[in-house]
């Protein structure tokens, strides 16, 4: 020591550096004889430890009664070297004490080591900060990895060896990735390079395979940004969100192909009141571009009326079997409506409406209407062929029998002929008449109609007619049946038609004791008449006939149109008609009419449109016979 | 030799009265029945040579009263003629009713005279028939 001072040193900085500095330096001396007994301490030693001078070392810093296993000083006094450990001890308040220690030897004159030198620093503090970190190292919501130039894991904390496994000496890519070359992007070789923090976005794999998406960042580990020899990762663990934002795409994309490819046009609304989502079956329906209308227009315009004044009271739901609705060039077009206002518990968030276009479906319906009436005008045709042929018979015969009685001479004979001509004229006349009845347009009057009443109307036109005849006449009503849209004329005269017929089926029947019944009945709201009687019955060729070709079998008493308007009547109120009948027993016709399917007020409209093409027509006929 | 007899059924009473006097003007015994009942009581008390019978009755059509008169085996050789105003020989055959509900089928009928009835045809099929 004695070396490093220079000769001319002053005596008295000598004095400073023996006694002052002993009492002075901020560390802990002591020096100890070969029996570990300490015969001198500083003041710096004393006030950590306390009275130390004549204890034992180990007791002073430890509070042992016997020598430290790994005793510094005895080191040595050994090998006359200078040692330094990290010791563990207890101050003079009995605290845990971290101290570095440093022993030397003191040599005396021949050189033998007489005394030891033990100097000490605290380093509690330093401890207790180097605690931290490695529990925030090794606890931290991260996998945290030190690597070094080689870009192998040097140190790495317990999450990290969790999810990866234990490979510390490894590759950073192979723990990491399961990779065996380094990454393109690595940010570790970034930071290498200019010393600065790096962050990506990497997808690796854990120790079973599993993906794991994780955001890594990168630090010197080294102040020096010149030469840095370690980088430490941090790498947050996405995966589940990345799983989560996953499924909500996932869930995302699927709606919106489910709104692109319903058929349903369907409109959503946000609380504002604008289009927020309007598909594309809406913007073929609506003739508008989603562009033009999301975010921009409101959805009101889209909605029927009845729809906003039932949110307006408050309801939640409202399906609309038949609605209007406007497009973009002011079409009104009739659809199928579903709609909702949307809610978050408590909270409106919005509203939804789907629209079924029913135009196809109108159109089809149009066309089979049209199909009926075809088939029924092809009936008539060859009905009116059928009774034409038997009428110019009844012609043919009345000549015959004026042309024989004129050439025999008898006046008798050419009367007779004469009639048959007069009656087959008459004839004629009269299908001719019902048949322009026929054929002439007609659109249901409908109004509400009680069909008991109506029905009660019949029975009784008809009672006194019965009577003569000897038929039993039953009204029938059916209990609790609402009003009906129909046109109450009409359907009057289908019913005087069929209860007609049954009496005549009674007239000509052997049954001495006939009835006829006209039933009114509902089920399943489907309104039925029904008109039976035990009359004569129909065979089964007749009774195929009697709505394929239609015809009389009255001789000259019917037309054979009765049925045929009958029928027509009946189909414009959306009904049907078919006959059960029995030879020798009686018949049954059913006239039945689906309410849904009854005429409404825009039913009505299409058929006045119709109908004004036909009375046009007709009116044509009219002018030529005047 | 006594005149041939000729059974008519028809529901029309002009057209009875129109074939009557016809047939009766070439000298044929005329007998009429107004429906098929009566026909077939008519075609058993009378044993007739020909019979003729419209199609569309009430109560029982001409078709099943033709069926009744080919399956009586005493009345089934008595030629019969179809007259009607329905096209007779086009309309007919779509009921099949020459297809009994046992599955025979039974011969056509020896005439079919379409209404309104042409004098000359009808006369020389009648005297061809029953020639």
């Amino acid at each position: 020591m004695n070396a490093r001072i220079p000769e001319d040193v002053r005596p008295e900085v000598h004095r400073w550096l023996g006694d002052e500095l002993f009492e002075h330096v901020p560390s802990n001396i002591v020096v100890v004889d070969r029996n570990y007994r300490v015969v001198l301490a500083n003041r710096q030693f004393e006030e950590v430890f306390g009275k130390a001078v004549g204890r034992q070392c180990y007791e002073v810093y430890k509070r042992q009664d016997k020598v430290c296993d790994q005793c510094l000083a005895a080191q040595t006094f050994s090998d006359g070297k200078v040692h330094v450990n990290d010791e563990e001890g207890f101050d003079r308040r009995g605290k845990r004490a971290h101290y570095v220690v440093y022993t030397a030897p003191v040599r005396n004159e021949t050189g033998e080591i007489t005394y030891v030198i033990e100097m000490s620093y605290d380093v509690t503090e330093t401890k207790s900060l180097q605690r931290a970190y490695n529990i925030l190292f090794d606890r931290a919501p991260c996998y945290i990895a030190v690597i070094n130039r080689d870009l192998r894991i040097v140190r790495s904390n317990e999450r990290l060896v969790k999810k990866f496994g234990d490979q510390v000496g490894e590759h950073c890519y192979k723990v990491y990735k399961n990779r065996t070359e380094r990454c393109s992007d690595c940010p570790a070789l970034k930071t290498f390079a200019d010393g600065q923090c790096s962050h990506s976005e990497q997808v690796g794999q854990d120790k079973s395979g599993n993906p794991i998406h994780y955001i890594v960042s990168t630090a010197p580990l080294e102040r020096s940004k010149t030469d840095c020899s370690y980088v430490i990762e941090l790498s947050t663990d996405v995966t589940e969100l990345h799983d989560l934002s996953d499924r909500l795409n996932h869930e995302s994309s699927f709606r919106n192909i489910m709104i692109e490819s319903t058929l349903d046009a369907l409109v959503a609304t946000d609380t504002s009141g604008k289009v927020k989502v309007f598909n594309r079956a809406a913007e073929k329906l609506f003739k508008i571009s989603a562009g033009q209308v999301v975010g921009n227009m409101r959805s009101d315009r889209f909605l029927p009326d009845r729809f906003l004044r039932a949110v307006e009271a408050g309801e939640a739901n409202l399906v609309l079997s038949e609605a209007t609705v406007v497009d973009s060039e002011g079409e009104q077009i009739p659809v199928r409506f579903s709609g909702s206002v949307l809610r978050n518990g408590d909270q409106v968030i919005g509203g939804s409406a789907f629209f079924q276009d029913l135009r196809e479906f109108k159109e089809l319906e149009r066309r089979n209407l049209d199909n009926e009436r075809l088939a029924a005008v092809g009936q008539t045709v060859a009905q009116l062929a059928h009774g034409i042929k038997n009428i110019l018979n009844g012609l043919q015969g009345g000549m015959y029998i004026i042309r024989s009685g004129m050439r025999s001479g008898s006046q008798k004979r050419i009367d007779r002929g004469w009639n048959m001509l007069e009656r087959n004229v008459d004839r004629i006349t009269v299908l001719v008449k019902g048949f322009l009845n026929f054929s002439k347009g007609y659109a249901p009057k409908a109004k509400p109609t009680d069909p008991n009443a109506l029905a009660k109307e019949v029975v009784e036109l008809y009672r006194d007619a019965a009577r003569q005849i000897g038929v039993e006449l039953v009204w029938q009503p059916a209990p609790l049946v609402a009003p009906a849209m129909m046109d109450a004329e009409e359907i009057r005269s289908c019913l005087e038609n069929l209860v007609s017929n049954a009496m005549d089926a009674c007239k000509v029947s052997d049954n001495p004791k006939c009835s006829v019944t006209l039933a009114v009945d509902e089920h399943d709201d489907i309104l039925e008449f029904s008109v039976h009687d035990s009359g004569c019955g129909m065979d089964h060729e007749i009774k195929n006939k009697v709505f394929t070709t239609f015809f009389t079998t009255k001789g000259l008493g019917g037309t054979g149109l009765g049925l045929l308007i009958t029928r027509k009547i009946v189909q414009q109120h959306g009904g049907s008609i078919e006959v059960d009948s029995t030879p020798g027993k009686g018949s049954t016709f059913r006239v039945r009419f689906p309410r849904k399917r009854l005429p409404c007020a825009e039913s009505a409209n299409i058929l006045v449109e119709d109908n004004h093409q036909e009375e046009d027509h007709d009116g044509g006929v009219g002018d030529g016979q005047s | 030799m006594s005149a041939q007899r000729i059974l008519l059924v028809d529901d029309e009473p002009d057209a009875l009265e129109f074939l009557r006097d016809l047939l009766e003007d070439h000298d044929y015994v005329v007998a009429s029945a107004d429906s098929a009942a009566a026909g077939l009581a008519q075609a058993k008390k009378e044993r007739p040579d020909l019979i003729c019978v419209d199609v569309l009755m009430p109560e029982q059509s001409g078709m099943s009263l033709y069926q009744q008169l080919k399956t009586d085996p005493e009345l089934k050789n008595i030629p019969v003629f179809i007259t009607s105003g329905l096209n007779v020989s086009r309309d007919l055959d779509k009921i099949e009713y020459r297809r009994l509900p046992d599955g025979t089928i039974i011969p056509e009928p020896e005439g079919f005279v379409e209404k309104p009835v042409n004098i000359q045809r009808f006369m020389d099929l009648v005297s061809r028939v029953l020639g």
